[in-house]
Formats: structure tokens, sequence, C-alpha cells
């Protein structure tokens, strides 16, 4: 059986019997017709490389036969040869021509010339056979070029992504490298200073006990060298202290424990049990009525009792030692002042300084820690106040005060801006390290209907914040002090009345510290779209819920999704395809994408189409499906979707859970 | 009469040394509490012996030795640096700028008492020939 079919059309089967010992052994397929509509009938059911038709037939004849194959589309182009005893008119012929006759044989038949001429079009018909079959072939080859020039440019922007986070992950190594190196020089700078602050009371030490051991010196050397041992072991031990405590702070345990503090009372309490070891100082307080802060009392104590020391230290010649306090309505100022032996201008701005040696120390027979005062500073910094010293001069005596910002009840308002009125909604906090780079943004919301108002970092301590009871904080953190604005997150996120307040924080730097309480925590890189602001200050007060486009085209699956969606807040948007969920996403975007496996288009090219023709490389997706995936299908939905979830391991509940984590990770 | 000069910023520090040398009655003592001090009252007292504090305020002890050692008038002055600084750099930066002894804080006091001692007696020695 070979592929050339041939058709013989005749009424009389001895004509066709005679054809058929013609074109025998040709390797042809022969197969014969008595009517024009067997003819049809074969010829709807396979392909002719040529006809041969008997021009007179009863009923249909051949030119009837050969208009109606000429007239289907897919016959149109088989040639016909007519097979004619008589009508040898050239009319007749025309007749034939004009419905399509390719030749014309005449009866009776010359098989040589039969033969060749069906062998003619048989051959003509293989090379249109052949040519179909290359020009298929080429489209199929090009088809295939196409598709992996697709693949390759999407793996071309796949790889520029990458390459992009690349850069940008590398570039955050190199900071954090940067600022480790710089950590670790200070440390080194810090053991050296240490190890030499701690050989020298070291050195008395041994030096004294040796002489009191080794040597027969008199009682009054004695007392003296004990003296000296005593004090510089007292030294050495607030040097340990001292060390340790500044240790603490500046790894960020705090470890403050606030509470309401009144300083006068304090203050009372520190100078009850200073010791004055002569009776050469006195000392004087000048308190105003000052307004409680909101402190760690236990560590300003500490502060103050440094502080007084220091006065009584510094003054050898003794005089009066005077402790103020006062308020100008926002902050308690503390102050000690003593007579003493003074600063030099060009050392005030050294004194908080780790191990400053001051000038004036060296004309004294006391030397402290070289640590009390940059204790001091790390304190009160810690409480975001502030630490100063003043001095006219060398002889003059000197000044030490520290500010802290006072918590007054009822009228605390007032200190704040205005406070926001009992009718606003939409309370919005906006804290700042100053508030002139966010002015516009709080301009920004204002004009949406939020109701605005704003803290620099000094207001902004959680008891401020929580009497102004703000629905949502943003928190801009600074460049210029970034660990000021981390430490306000971190006070907030530990203070009662605060840690519930939903924070959005805008920053450089997107690694959000510490544990993310979900939902109440919001990263926003800088610089801050306006709208986008918006739009997550509108989700953390509820104002609209966030949609979910889900692609689904199982209902039972889509129906237990939109259940739990909407358990959980948000608005569910159902699309049972592919086709249907690129339409919304042509006019919208959702807050989050799960689709399972499609039925119309394919998965990949709807998430590449998302990610790489829209650009939308934010949106989280979540592929939540019940098909198997191979290993790199897998692989392969992991490389452009957030999240791959199995249906057969995965209810919708943990499906909402896992797009609630998805949400509060940093977009 | 040997003539000391102690500069040290830690007035214990100089009792120290002052009080662990004392055995030796015959030696008396000049003290300067930073190193431009120690310049000065080396010109002005002409001591047998200078003993330097390394870390001093304002000027630092390495910075005395160097320009004392420059000085026509004192370098032949020996000094001895007594200090909390105990690397070996330390030590040989004490050498490079001119000490011709160096003694670690916290220094046991037969070490200290022996470097003063046998600075004095090279001095001597030389002092003699």
């Amino acid at each position: 059986m070979t592929d050339v079919n041939i058709l013989m059309i005749d009424d009389r089967p001895e004509n066709l019997l005679a054809l058929e010992a013609i074109l025998d052994n040709q390797g042809y397929n022969l197969v014969k017709a008595f009517s024009g509509s067997e003819a049809l009938r074969h010829l709807l059911n396979r392909d002719f490389a040529a006809i041969l038709l008997d021009a007179q037939m009863p009923g249909m004849d051949g030119f009837e036969t050969a208009t109606l194959i000429r007239e289907r589309e897919k016959t149109q182009h088989i040639p016909i040869i007519f097979m004619t005893a008589i009508n040898r008119t050239e009319q007749h012929i025309f007749k034939g021509y004009a419905v399509g006759a390719v030749d014309y044989l005449f009866k009776p038949l010359v098989p040589e010339i039969l033969k060749a001429k069906v062998a003619f079009f048989v051959e003509s018909f293989k090379m249109t056979q052949e040519n179909q079959r290359q020009a298929q072939e080429i489209e199929a080859m090009n088809a295939a070029l196409q598709r992996q020039l697709r693949e390759v440019q999407r793996l071309n922007l796949k790889m520029e992504s990458t390459n992009r986070q690349l850069q940008e992950s590398s570039q955050r190594l190199k900071s954090a490298l940067d600022r480790a190196q710089a950590a670790e020089r200070a440390k080194d700078t810090l053991l050296s200073n240490v190890t030499h602050e701690m050989r020298t009371p070291l050195s008395s030490i041994i030096g004294f006990s040796n002489l009191i051991l080794q040597r027969a010196v008199t009682e009054n050397k004695n007392r003296e060298f004990a003296t000296a041992i005593n004090h510089e072991a007292r030294r050495l031990m607030d040097l340990v202290n001292n060390f340790l405590d500044l240790q603490k702070l500046e790894a960020g345990h705090h470890n403050f424990h606030f509470g309401l503090v009144d300083l006068a009372e304090l203050a009372q309490d520190v100078v009850g049990k200073q010791h004055l070891d002569n009776g050469r100082h006195t000392i004087r307080m000048a308190f105003d009525e000052v307004p409680p802060v909101y402190a760690d009392g236990e560590r300003i104590r500490q502060v103050m009792v440094n502080l007084l020391s220091n006065a009584i230290k510094y003054s050898p010649d003794g005089g009066e030692i005077v402790l103020s306090l006062q308020h100008d309505g926002r902050q308690v100022c503390f102050s000690v002042q003593d007579h003493g032996v003074g600063i030099p201008q060009e050392e005030l701005g050294h004194l908080f300084e780790r191990f400053h040696r001051g000038q004036t120390a060296e004309q004294l027979r006391l030397r402290g820690t070289g640590l009390g005062l940059a204790l001091c500073k790390e304190l009160i910094e810690g409480h975001r106040g502030r630490i100063w010293a003043e001095s006219a001069g060398q002889q003059r005596g000197s000044t030490f005060s520290f500010a802290l910002l006072c918590v007054q009840e009822g009228d605390s308002m007032t200190r704040i801006g205005q406070g926001y009125t009992d009718t606003d909604t939409k309370r919005v906090l906006v804290v700042a390290e100053n508030l002139q780079s966010v002015t516009g943004v709080i301009a920004h919301l204002e004009l949406e209907g939020f109701a605005v108002q704003s803290l620099v970092y000094q207001e902004a301590t959680p008891p401020h914040i929580a009497q102004l009871a703000p629905d949502a904080i943003l928190l801009d953190v600074s460049q210029d002090d970034e660990r000021a604005g981390w430490s306000i997150l971190d006070e907030l996120r530990r203070y009662p009345m605060t840690q519930d307040i939903p924070i959005l924080v805008s920053a450089e730097n997107t690694d959000l510290p510490g544990e993310n309480s979900i939902g109440l925590l919001t990263g926003l890189a800088k610089p801050l779209d306006a709208g986008l602001l918006v739009h997550e200050l509108a989700h953390v007060l509820r104002l609209h819920k966030r949609r979910v486009l889900v692609i689904e085209s199982d209902d039972l699956a889509r129906d237990m999704l939109h259940i739990a969606l909407d358990r959980a807040g948000y608005e569910m948007i159902a699309a049972a395809d592919g086709q249907a969920a690129m339409d919304y996403m042509r006019e919208a975007w959702p807050d989050l994408l799960i689709m399972d496996v499609l039925p119309d288009v394919d998965g990949f090219a709807l998430l590449d189409w998302v990610r790489l023709e829209q650009g939308n490389l934010d949106i989280p997706i979540l592929v939540w499906t019940g098909a198997e995936l191979s290993p790199l299908a897998a692989q392969k939905v992991q490389a452009r979707a957030n999240a791959l979830a199995l249906k057969s391991k995965t209810t919708p509940q943990q499906v909402v859970d896992l797009i609630e984590h998805l949400m509060a990770v940093w977009i | 009469m040997p003539h000391i000069l102690i500069a040290d910023d830690e007035p214990l520090q100089r009792l120290l040394i002052r009080e662990t040398l004392a055995e030796d009655s015959s030696l008396t003592f000049v003290e300067a509490v930073n190193g431009l001090q120690a310049l000065e009252q080396a010109r002005a007292a002409h001591p047998e012996l200078i003993i330097l504090d390394a870390m001093m305020p304002k000027m630092d002890g390495f910075q005395a030795c160097k320009l004392i050692k420059g000085d026509p008038d004192l370098q032949l002055i020996p000094v001895i640096m007594v200090t909390a600084l105990y690397k070996a750099e330390d030590r040989a930066y004490g050498q490079e700028v001119g000490a011709d002894g160096f003694v670690s804080k916290p220094f046991e006091a037969d070490d200290l008492i022996a470097a003063v001692r046998n600075t004095l007696q090279r001095l001597r020695r030389f002092g003699d020939s």
C-alpha cells in the first residue's frame, strides 16, 4: 500500500479494468468509482494525487463531477484528467478545461501516454507534499526558536533582577561588614584603654601593699598606703562596673524600669546619702516645683550621684555646691553647680567621651575611671534626654546639667501640638527626627482626611504617645540618626500602652529589627511613596479590606478560601481562569494573588506576565495547588512566586495564615 | 646627692615610685604631672635620672623623652619609662625615642630599684672613667 492514491471514475467496469491493467505495478493505490457520487464519497475520505474521470456517465456526468470537486476547497487542487471517446470537438474540450480539467485523454487510451501523464501528476503531487512538509517543519522550527527566544528574554530579565538583588545584598553585606569592622576597631581601642586604665590602679594596689608587707614603715605611712590601696581598689571596682554598664547600654540592653519619678525627692535622697569626707563643702538645694518625669529612677540616681561626687572631687577647696531643679513646661532640668577648678573651654566638648583625661584632673589628688561621664551620657540619652556641661573657665567652677521630658497630668496635650480632638477619626502620629523632612507627607495625609499630629524623636516617648493615643504611627527612621529611630520603635513595642498601635516604619535600611508582630509593623522603603503610605494606613486602620485575587477553577476550593479570607478581613476577588485574572489585573492590582495550575493558560506564563510584562515584582503571589509538581516545576514556581503550598497539605485557614505572613514581611 | 625627676599624671603613682625608691635615703625627688612640665623641670633642676610615665596629658612620655634626648644640655640624663603600656611595640618605641630603661606597671619594687640603681651605676662608671 502506497500513499499515492489515484481515483478512477467510469460507469463501465470494463473501462476501469482496462485502466487498472495499464496502471498496475506502478506503485499506485488505485481506487475505483462507478459514478460521480461514489467518487465524491472517496474524495471525502482520502487524498488523491490525480483523478481519471470519464466524461460521459449516466446521472452525474464527468463535467458535473469535476465542478463539484473543484468547488470543495480540500479537493480543488487535485489534477483531473478527462477521458472521453466521443466529443472530440474543441468545444467539448473547452468545457472540460472550464470546469477544471488539467488534461484530456482520448479513448482508446494509449497506455504509454496514460502512464506518463499519471506519473507526471503523481510526481508533482509528491513534490507539493514534500514542500508542505518542509514548510511545516520550518514553521515548527520557527515556533521553537520563538519559544527559545522568549525563554532567553525571560531569563535575561530574571537575571537582571537577580543581579540587581545580588548587587543590593552585596551592598548591604558590605555596609554590614563596614559596621562590624568599625565596631571591632572600637572594641579594640576600648579594650586597650580599659587594660591600660586597670593597670594603673593595680600598680598602686600591688606597689603599696608590697611596701606595707616588705618594709618596716611608720604607722602614718602604713595608713597612707592603706588609704591609697583602698582608694585604688574602689576605683578599679568603679571602672569594672561602669565598663560593664556601658557595654550593656551600647549593646542596646537598656533594661530600664520606667516609672513616674519625682526628681526633687530623688535628689534629696542622693544628697542625704552622699558622704562628705570633710566639712569644706556645703550643699544647697534650689528646687522649683517640677512635674514628674517618666524614667528609670535608679539610673537617674546613678547619674545624680556621679555628678555630685564629681562636683565635690573637682572643688578641692570646698565651697558651696548648688543643686537646682527647673522646668519649662516641657522638660525638667537638673543641675549641679560647683565653685571648683572649672573646665577650659576647649575641653567642654570632650568631657563625655570615654577615657577623656581632663587637664584639671592632673592637678588633683584624685582621678576617676574615665568612664563616669560617658556612662551618664548613655543613661540620659537612653531616656532621650540631654546632658551637658558649662564652665566659665579654669578656677571658675562648673555646672553639669541634664534635662528630661516631663509628664504633666491633664494638660500634656498642649505640649504636643493641639492633640487630637474628640471627633477626630483616622488619627495618625508622624514621628521624625526633624519635622521639616516630613511636611510633605503630613500635608498629603491631611488632604486624604487623616488627623495628623507630629513629634520629633526627643518628644516621642512611649508615655506621650500613649496619651495621644493615635490609631497608627508613621515612624520615619532618619538616616542621620538611625539608632534613635529604631530605639523608639523598640520602646514603643515594649511599653504596654503603645505596643498594640500599628506602626509603619519608613526607612532606608529595609531589615526590620526583632520579631515582627504580624500586622502591627509595616515597612515602607524610602523614598516614601505617599500613595502607598495612604494605602497601607488605610489597611492598618481597616478602612478598606485588602483585596486578594484568587484564580481557582475548582468551585469548592474557591468557596472554602472565600470563607477563610472573609473571616480574616480580606476581600476576595474570584477568577475562574487565567484569562479572567489577566482581564482584572489590566484594570486594577490586588494586594495579593493566589493561584492554582490554570485550566486555560500556562501558569508560568501568567506568573511571568505579572512579574515581567506588567513589571509587578512586589505583589505577593501564593501558588496553592492540587497538582503533582515535578521537582523542576516546583523549582520554577518558587522562582516566580513568594510561596508554594499544596492543597493536600495546607488548609484554607493555613493559606490565610500564610498570606498574613506574606503581607507582614517587607514588600 | 642623686636627684630624680618623676613625671606621672597620677599623684598616687608618683607617691608609689617615690616611696619605693625612698629606701635609698640619699635620693631626692622633683615631680612633674605631664611631659611639658617634665621638660621644664629637667632644664631647671638638672636631675641625675628621669622617670617618665608614657601616657600623660599635654605631652606624653615618649615625646618628652625624644625632646630630652635631642637636647644637647639634657641628652646625657638617663631616662627610665615606667608605664602601663605593656606591648612589645611600646617598649620598642621607648627605645626608639632614646629611653635607657623600660619598667611596666604594675611593677615589682625590686625591678624599679634595680633599674634605677643600674642606670645610676652606669652613669657613675661613665663619669669616673
